[in-house]
Formats: C-alpha cells, sequence, structure tokens
C-alpha cells in the first residue's frame, strides 16, 4: 500500500472519529442538527465559516487561475477580506433574529416577513439547485485528490463516491456540531498544507520569495499586469468578479446557517474578524507557486494540478501527501457543510411546512 | 442609528480601501506597475492589493476591539 493511500486512510478515518464523538453530545433535534443549539464558541465558528466557504478551489482553482491568467487573479483578496465585514453586518441581525423568533434558517424568516410560506419554499428550491452543482464540485475535487495521493489505486470516479459517503455519514452523526468540529480540524490542516506547503515548494526552487518572482518575471512578464496573459482579467471582469462572490456567498445555505450557529454576538464579532484574517492569509504564497510553476513546468494542459503536481514532484512524498490531504479538507469540509444545509432545509423548510 | 466617530472611521478606511482596489483607482495602479512590475523584487500591482487588503483587515480588527456600538448585545 503506498504512502499517500495510508495517509489518506488515516485522514479518513480521524474524521469519522470526531464526528462520532461530536454524535455522543448530540440532543436528536433538529435545531441541535441545524445550528447546535447556538453553541459554537469564536474558534469553532471562525473555521467552520472559513473552510466551509473556501473549497477545493483554494488548492486546486485558485494556484491555477493565477498560472494561467497572471495577477489578476488576487481579486481574489477583496472576496477574503470582506465577506467577514458582511458577515458582521448581516450575522448579527440573523442571529438576534434567530434567537428571538427562533429561525434557523433563512426561507423561515422570509416566510414571516412575507406571511406566505409559499416564499420560503420557493427560496429553498432555488438555493438547494444552486447548492447541489456545488456539492458535485467538491466531489469531483475530491475525486481527483484520491486519485493522485492512491497514486491511481482508487479511480477518480470510485474517489467521488467515497467522498460523498463520508460526508453523509459525517453529516448523519454529527449534525452541525459534528460537521463544526471536523470543518475546524479542517481548516487548521487546510492552512498549514497551504502557507507552509506554498513556502516549501518555493524554498526548494528559489533562495526567497522576491527570487522567484524575479526569475519568473523574466518567463512570464505579461502575468504581472491586467489583463493578464490572454487578456482575461478586465476591469469589468474585476469588479464583476467580486461583487458576484463578495455578494452571492451570503445566499449560500450552508453560510447563512453558520449565522445562527454563535453563542453570542461577541462570538460572531471575532470570528468575522478572524474569517477575514484567515481566508486572506492561506493565499499569501498562492501567486509565487503559480508563477514559478510556469519555469518548472511550462505549458501545463490542466493548470488546476500546478500546486499538488509540484508537490509530488519537488517535496517528500509524506509531506506531500499530507499537504494534499489539507486539500482534501477543502473539498470535504465545503461538502459536508453543504450537504448538512441541503439537509436542514429538506427537514424544515420542506417537509415540516408540507 | 447615529454612528459614533471610531465606527466613521473604521467605516470610512473600510470603503477607502475598496475604492483604492478598484478602477478607475486600480488603472492608474495597473499602468503604473505596467513601467515598473516589480517593487523590492514582488509584483508591483500584488503589493498595491495586499496594502490595501491590510488596511482593511486592520481597520475591521480595530473597531471590533474599540467601537463600543459592537460591543452592545441585542435586546431580546
Amino acid at each position: 500500500m503506498n504512502t499517500g493511500l495510508i495517509i489518506l486512510i488515516l485522514y479518513t478515518l480521524s474524521l469519522l472519529g470526531i464526528a462520532y464523538y461530536a454524535s455522543l453530545q448530540d440532543k436528536k433535534n433538529i435545531k441541535n442538527f441545524a445550528t447546535a443549539d447556538s453553541s459554537l464558541g469564536i474558534f469553532l465558528l471562525t473555521l467552520t465559516f472559513s473552510a466551509t466557504y473556501h473549497s477545493s478551489y483554494a488548492f486546486l482553482g485558485a494556484a491555477g487561475y493565477a498560472y494561467k491568467n497572471g495577477i489578476g487573479w488576487w481579486v481574489n483578496g477583496i472576496w477574503t477580506v470582506f465577506p467577514g465585514v458582511l458577515f458582521w453586518i448581516l450575522g448579527r441581525r440573523f442571529w438576534f433574529l434567530g434567537k428571538k423568533y427562533g429561525y434557523i434558517s433563512l426561507p423561515q424568516f422570509l416566510n414571516d416577513v412575507y406571511q406566505d410560506n409559499r416564499i420560503g419554499l420557493l427560496t429553498t428550491v432555488i438555493t438547494m439547485v444552486f447548492t447541489l452543482p456545488y456539492v458535485a464540485m467538491q466531489a469531483i475535487g475530491s475525486g481527483y485528490i484520491f486519485d493522485v495521493m492512491s497514486d491511481g489505486k482508487l479511480s477518480y470516479e470510485l474517489g467521488a463516491i467515497i467522498f460523498l459517503l463520508i460526508m453523509i455519514v459525517l453529516v448523519w452523526l454529527g449534525g452541525m456540531k459534528g460537521v463544526a468540529i471536523t470543518d475546524a480540524a479542517q481548516g487548521v490542516f487546510m492552512w498549514i498544507g497551504l502557507v507552509i506547503g506554498s513556502y516549501i515548494v518555493i524554498k526548494a526552487n528559489f533562495p526567497s520569495v522576491g527570487d522567484a518572482y524575479t526569475e519568473a518575471f523574466k518567463v512570464i512578464p505579461d502575468h504581472f499586469t491586467l489583463p493578464g496573459p490572454y487578456g482575461a482579467v478586465t476591469y469589468t471582469d474585476w469588479v464583476s468578479r467580486w461583487a458576484l462572490v463578495t455578494l452571492g456567498m451570503m445566499m449560500f445555505p450552508h453560510v447563512t446557517l453558520r449565522f445562527f450557529a454563535g453563542r453570542d454576538l461577541r462570538v460572531l464579532k471575532w470570528s468575522a474578524v478572524f474569517s477575514s484574517i484567515y481566508l486572506t492569509t492561506i493565499y499569501v504564497f498562492t501567486p509565487a507557486v503559480a508563477f514559478i510553476g510556469h519555469i518548472i513546468f511550462p505549458n501545463m494542459a490542466n493548470p488546476d494540478i500546478i500546486f499538488p503536481e509540484m508537490l509530488l514532484k519537488l517535496t517528500p512524498i509524506v509531506f506531500a501527501s499530507l499537504v494534499i490531504s489539507g486539500a482534501l479538507a477543502a473539498s470535504m469540509s465545503t461538502g459536508d457543510s453543504q450537504l448538512h444545509a441541503v439537509a436542514t432545509m429538506i427537514s424544515t423548510d420542506v417537509y415540516k411546512e408540507i | 442609528m447615529r454612528l459614533s466617530k471610531g465606527e466613521k472611521i473604521v467605516y470610512a478606511l473600510l470603503i477607502l480601501s475598496l475604492i483604492m482596489i478598484n478602477p478607475p483607482i486600480l488603472n492608474l495602479i495597473n499602468n503604473y506597475a505596467k513601467q515598473n512590475p516589480l517593487t523590492g523584487n514582488f509584483p508591483t500591482l500584488w503589493l498595491w492589493l495586499q496594502i490595501w487588503y491590510v488596511v482593511a483587515m486592520a481597520s475591521f480588527l480595530i473597531g471590533a476591539a474599540k467601537i463600543k456600538n459592537w460591543k452592545k448585545d441585542y435586546r431580546r
């Protein structure tokens, strides 16, 4: 059995163990399942919000986009800094209404505002329709990671199926508390994997990050300004992308559910601040990794895999496997939260209403 | 609701950060970066964005610690 596969199995077993531990504290009611009875502290809420919001994109799509389109990728920073602010502005109001009227989902709030249950049902259907493809995206990312880490012993399709089964067990066992605890563990793993992993990849090839950029500039000068080598990052693209992601993410059911899960307003406030810092710092070395990828692996057919490819080729296999587990963490922490949100919506906003 | 002075400063800094990293300021910085792509061995445009992201995060952090209105709980 190869090292990657052993790490993968150990990682998955630890997650299931955490979810089982959370299930022992489960009070077996819908409010506990949906919002953990509003009991999450700063550490858990910060990491479950952050790890839920940023998915396999953090490991695969981000460096891939910068590899292809250059520094314009860092519009991404707007949608890591400012959602924290929106979390505080909107989240605290939802939290308060949840406390006062017992809401555990956005459709319940809309039902009351418009005095018509069909509005909530319509919102549920729309958000579910647009959440399910997002779950599928996490399965695709995980399928690939399973395939790479097991050295092809677990196919991409089997990896995606295993991912979905693990997600179902995590959500079924632990509800919001279980998902939040596993998200926190995965969030720590994700941060270490991305930041330390990226730094080691850079240091394996260049004396410093600055040297990496200087060398990259000789090869790909167009990557250092807008609109990038293919003209993709225009000013219109810039504004529309951050506006869509920053504001749109507030409509994700797996994000709004977390507004109701904080213990008090102090928890919500600091979770909002720390999530901004967490999400922005995880990408600190991403453009450097993407740019030196051009020097080491020019003309990659699929730039999305540049970071795992560099890890596997340039660092020891155990280290690479551990960091790529961080990529799996990114996929799983989003996937389980999405399935949990869909399960909550079906229970509270469809089944209960009908 | 009346905003305190501290709140006004924090919101102003957050809005200023957003203005500095978007067109038309972004166009000016991008044109400058075309002439000077690297500043201290780092991409000029990346540095500019990074500075304003740090300003936004720092003002949010200070606001969370200092603004009294943000410490108030809602009455149940």
